[in-house]
């Protein structure tokens, strides 16, 4: 009987080396805040993981996640997994198409009965504007139906996807929703969901997600609204670099002036940081470069459900 | 929550006292206390250990401060995989600074390790089959030839 190729064997054969993959462990390791010991469980673990069959579907989006997660042609830490090892089928990234590319989905799928990664972004347009967005003679609904019924997990990527994000705006035209509604309402299977949410999301976020699936065949802690406890645990206002100003009640009346220059607080000029539960400060954007308060713009709170509806605007409190 | 009245509040308030700036942090000397734990753990034990300093909560300069206190050893080393890495070794036996860079030079976060050797700089055993893979590649690209291609010498036949 053939032996199920691990990740660490797909990594080599593809001139990945042991300390590129050991310093991709300590990272993701660090990022899934664990402790030394744990870390140590976490590589091997991972290294003797067999290789996972990625299969990314979008919907309504626009490619905005997938440039998050995929935007660099070489091999970086968050991309390594998803680019080196395991991403069977992305309608943007493969080579193939038309018929070749749906027969190489299905043949992914068939492969890999109850243990393929389903990645999906973008919102999924419902009830008689199905057929509103469809490809291949199959209406985006049609397709995630499929895809889910086998799936070992499910990773909803991205605003759309998880709470419907824009296309989901009101008047919401295509009755578009996310992943999680879709399994409430019964209209696709219910597996296990994870929601990784913003617009984009971060990428060491979906990487340390699939890489803790892997490595323990188990999501990590999840909130109410089943994101990874980990990353979306604590709001961005916790960790601003902004926070001690707010607390001292020093707070920007512009954008730019005086007060915004010395670091005070935005949430004046609308920001929804206190309300958002994301990573952006601790993780930071552009490989650690920033965040957005840090760069003089308010949260937009894209990480929450509706948050094209739910505020006052992007620009109040 | 629509009102800053409603906003929980957190005093993220640094004492005078604290803020030093010729010593060390509070913060620091508990990082080093981790450190003398460790040390002793893998003196008695043999276990190795890390702390990650990517989250904890230090003050500007703390890091400075640790270098200082930790010093400088013999070894430093640089690992080019998936952008740079060093490790250096302090002048603490076995106390090693370990940082992660990306493709960029961005720093990916910073270790302290306890170990005779920190594992990136460890070649590994297990990956001999690609590197004798490799090494006979370029054996016949050279015009040699590898010795898996040349028949058995006399004695191995019978």
């Amino acid at each position: 009987m053939k032996t199920q190729e691990t990740i660490f064997d797909v990594l080599q054969s593809r001139g990945v080396s042991r300390r590129a993959f050991m310093k991709f462990c300590t990272v993701t390791a660090s990022t899934l805040a664990l402790g030394s010991h744990e870390a140590s469980v976490f590589a091997q673990a991972l290294a003797s993981a067999p290789r996972p069959s990625v299969i990314w579907l979008s919907f309504q989006q626009c490619t905005g996640c997938s440039e998050s997660i995929l935007r660099s042609f070489d091999p970086t830490l968050e991309n390594l997994l998803l680019n080196y090892l395991s991403l069977d089928y992305h309608e943007s990234l493969q080579a193939a198409a038309g018929f070749q590319a749906e027969a190489a989905r299905k043949k992914a799928m068939a492969d890999n009965i109850g243990r393929y990664v389903l990645i999906v972004d973008g919102s999924i347009p419902t009830g008689d504007k199905e057929y509103w967005s469809a490809a291949a003679g199959e209406s985006n609904l049609e397709v995630l139906r499929d895809a889910v019924r086998n799936a070992g997990v499910v990773i909803a990527l991205g605003a759309c996807a998880t709470f419907g994000g824009i296309p989901a705006a009101k008047p919401n035209p295509s009755q578009a929703t996310g992943v999680d509604d879709l399994m409430t309402r019964g209209l696709i299977d219910t597996k296990p969901l994870v929601n990784v949410s913003g617009c984009p999301p971060i990428p060491e976020v979906i990487t340390g997600t699939i890489a803790y699936y892997l490595a323990n065949g188990q999501l990590p802690e999840l909130d109410a609204l089943k994101r990874p406890k980990v990353f979306y645990g604590k709001t961005v206002h916790d960790n601003c670099a902004r926070l001690p100003h707010f607390n001292a009640g020093r707070f920007a009346q512009s954008f730019d002036d005086a007060g915004a220059r010395q670091g005070h607080c935005l949430y004046m000029l609308g920001c929804k940081g206190p309300q958002t539960f994301n990573a952006c400060t601790t993780m930071k954007w552009n490989q650690g470069t920033s965040y957005p308060m840090n760069s003089g713009h308010g949260c937009l709170g894209c990480s929450e459900p509706g948050f094209w509806d739910n505020s006052l605007g992007f620009y109040s409190n | 929550m629509s009102r800053l009245s409603e906003i929980p509040i957190r005093v993220d308030f640094v004492p005078a006292s604290l803020r030093q700036t010729d010593g060390i942090s509070p913060a620091g000397v508990a990082i080093l206390s981790e450190i003398e734990s460790l040390l002793e753990q893998y003196q008695a034990f043999g276990r190795n250990g890390s702390i990650d300093l990517r989250w904890l909560s230090l003050l500007p300069g703390d890091l400075d401060r640790l270098h200082d206190v930790l010093g400088t050893g013999e070894v430093s080393a640089q690992v080019n995989a998936l952008g740079m890495s060093t490790a250096r070794e302090t002048a603490i036996q076995c106390v090693w600074w370990v940082e992660h860079c990306g493709p960029e030079g961005e720093s990916l976060g910073q270790w302290i390790e306890v170990t005779e050797v920190p594992s990136l700089l460890r070649s590994d055993r297990a990956s001999i089959a690609y590197g004798l893979e490799a090494l006979r590649d370029r054996i016949v690209s050279f015009g040699g030839e590898s010795m898996k291609e040349l028949p058995t010498v006399q004695g191995e036949q019978a």
